[in-house]
């Protein structure tokens, strides 16, 4: 990844750590203005229904529509649970360019899955290394952008085997709203309306609890969030 | 100093005599209570005096600081009330463009025209043009579904964000004989007299208040309309230096201004309870949203504006 050094000739361990420390610098610079560009926008904020923000080891799992909902729910978070979220991220769309490569491992911490069928990624492997470590993660159990009318997808099984993996873990259901009207999919300018993100009570994979079974519950207790549509 | 700057810092004194009086019973009443008894009115109410705290201070800086200031306050204010408003109106993808218009052209022009004092145009720009061409952009995405829903709730939202907000820095273009540049008082009149009677309509509602006006839309009471306008029509009679209206003039438009603001926010009131809210937002701690706090004033501004155009200039 690293840039172009500015000082050819200097000794390579200062180098190495002015880099470090400058790419760090910015990161930190790069995620306080996305925190305040979504702040000014959408007037974004948390709605904690179910459970408190407090530093516990979570997984937030969220409703995929566009690609503002993982910086949005982001931003709500508190700065001590923000410091050790690590969203679960598509590694082709996060290295496909530079700044990308940046913003996605470095200012959001990305925990990266390759998706392409022909590398076996083993992205389960990954997402329990990154909670034996103590982060706490946001996914998106849909596995892709929803742009049907439908509120959910599908889950794909990775929510469970999360939960069966590591029962301890809070699962906690988080529901983003309003960003379909704000950035509709092949539309420029996003409205400045008021975004919400509403986190429920947090749930658990329970003894002999089906594949099926528990992702039906998990997509329900998520779509209970939603609020009324009453337009 | 000019007479109109001591005025400003006058009145904001004044104001903050108040809220040192409020915050300081709150306290007492704080301190007197059990410890770890939590008494949630008092909370409610303490929220509410710090809230005011801080719009003192923002509308008192926006007045020493004069036109600019005022124009740059209710702009924010109206882009801020538009966003809540819009967040809770009917509208489909095919509204997107008209939407972003709304927000980033059929707004900002608004405030520059006040800003530059073309009252010809500014009173019929979002009336006349915004409502006749915003349709027409949306039309030209081909979706008819729920089409008359989504354009009428769109133009009532840039009607009561925009164009009403816009109506309170407007009062600064009125040109009256021997007034001269202090147009900026009457901004600080409205607000005044119509942000205290709500108080003291909410405070009578309280203690006396037995009649509903309407059930099932808001606790608003007779007895406590009666009393807030009547306050407010005291409040104006003390005020009336700042103002060209004289003693009985300012009794009469706080009066008019008041009574328009309290029915005013009756109708905010069926619109929240249509959407099923309680608040248009919470980006002001203990009061709600912008569109919560401003309700009466939106209402009261361009009937102020008309009338005191019509009697004083």
């Amino acid at each position: 990844m690293g840039g172009a050094c500015p000082f050819p000739n200097a000794l390579p361990f200062a180098n190495v750590t002015l880099m470090k420390f400058l790419r760090q610098f910015a990161a930190r610079i790069v995620g306080q203005s996305i925190r305040i560009f979504a702040r000014a926008i959408t007037a974004v904020r948390a709605d904690w229904q179910g459970i408190e923000p407090v530093p516990k080891q979570r997984v937030y799992f969220a409703n995929h529509t566009s690609n503002a909902d993982m910086p949005m729910i982001w931003s709500v978070l508190p700065p001590a649970l923000r410091r050790t979220v690590r969203p679960v991220a598509a590694a082709d769309y996060w290295l496909k360019n530079k700044l990308r490569a940046f913003v996605g491992p470095e200012v959001f911490n990305c925990v990266l899955i390759d998706r392409r069928p022909e590398v076996d990624d083993k992205p389960m492997d990954k997402i329990i290394e990154a909670l034996d470590e103590g982060a706490s993660l946001i996914i998106f159990p849909e596995g892709n952008r929803n742009m049907t009318d439908d509120p959910l997808l599908p889950f794909k099984a990775g929510l469970y085997n999360m939960g069966l993996a590591r029962p301890d873990v809070d699962l906690v259901p988080t529901w983003v709203a309003n960003l379909t009207a704000i950035m509709p999919k092949g539309e420029v300018i996003p409205l400045p309306l008021i975004c919400t993100v509403t986190f429920g009570e947090p749930i658990h994979v329970q003894e002999g609890e089906s594949k099926d079974d528990f992702l039906k519950r998990a997509s329900d207790a998520l779509v209970a969030l939603a609020p009324e549509d009453r337009t | 100093m000019s007479s109109t700057t001591e005025d400003i810092l006058l009145l904001a004194f004044a104001s903050f005599g108040i809220l040192i009086a409020m915050t300081f019973v709150g306290e007492v009443l704080r301190a007197r209570e059990e410890p770890g008894f939590n008494n949630p009115v008092l909370d409610t109410y303490m929220t509410r005096v710090q809230s005011w705290w801080g719009m003192v201070a923002f509308v008192g800086a926006a007045l020493l600081l004069g036109r600019p200031g005022i124009m740059t306050l209710f702009a924010f204010a109206s882009f801020a009330a538009l966003r809540e408003f819009l967040t809770l109106t009917a509208k489909a993808q095919a509204d997107h463009l008209s939407l972003a218009l709304g927000f980033f052209v059929v707004l900002p022009l608004q405030y520059v025209f006040v800003g530059l004092g073309w009252d010809g145009l500014y009173a019929i720009f979002i009336p006349v043009y915004a409502f006749l061409l915003l349709p027409i952009v949306s039309a030209l995405r081909g979706n008819p579904d729920r089409f008359l829903m989504r354009v009428a709730e769109t133009q009532w939202a840039l009607m009561i964000a925009v164009f009403c907000v816009s109506h309170v820095p407007a009062l600064m273009n009125l040109e009256i004989a021997g007034y001269g540049d202090r147009a900026l008082l009457l901004v600080a009149f409205l607000v005044m007299v119509v942000q205290l009677g709500d108080l003291l309509e909410y405070f009578f509602g309280r203690k006396i208040g037995k009649t509903r006006i309407a059930h099932g839309l808001s606790p608003k009471t007779w007895e406590g309309v009666l009393c807030g306008v009547v306050s407010a029509m005291l409040i104006g009679a003390l005020l009336n230096w700042i103002t060209p209206f004289g003693v009985f003039g300012a009794m009469a438009m706080a009066g008019v201004a008041s009574l328009v603001g309290m029915f005013g926010s009756l109708v905010v009131a069926a619109i929240k309870r249509d959407r099923g809210v309680k608040d248009w937002s919470h980006l002001i701690p203990g009061q709600g949203g912008f569109v919560d706090q401003l309700d009466s004033v939106i209402f009261a501004a361009p009937i102020f504006y008309h009338l005191t155009k019509f009697f004083y200039t």
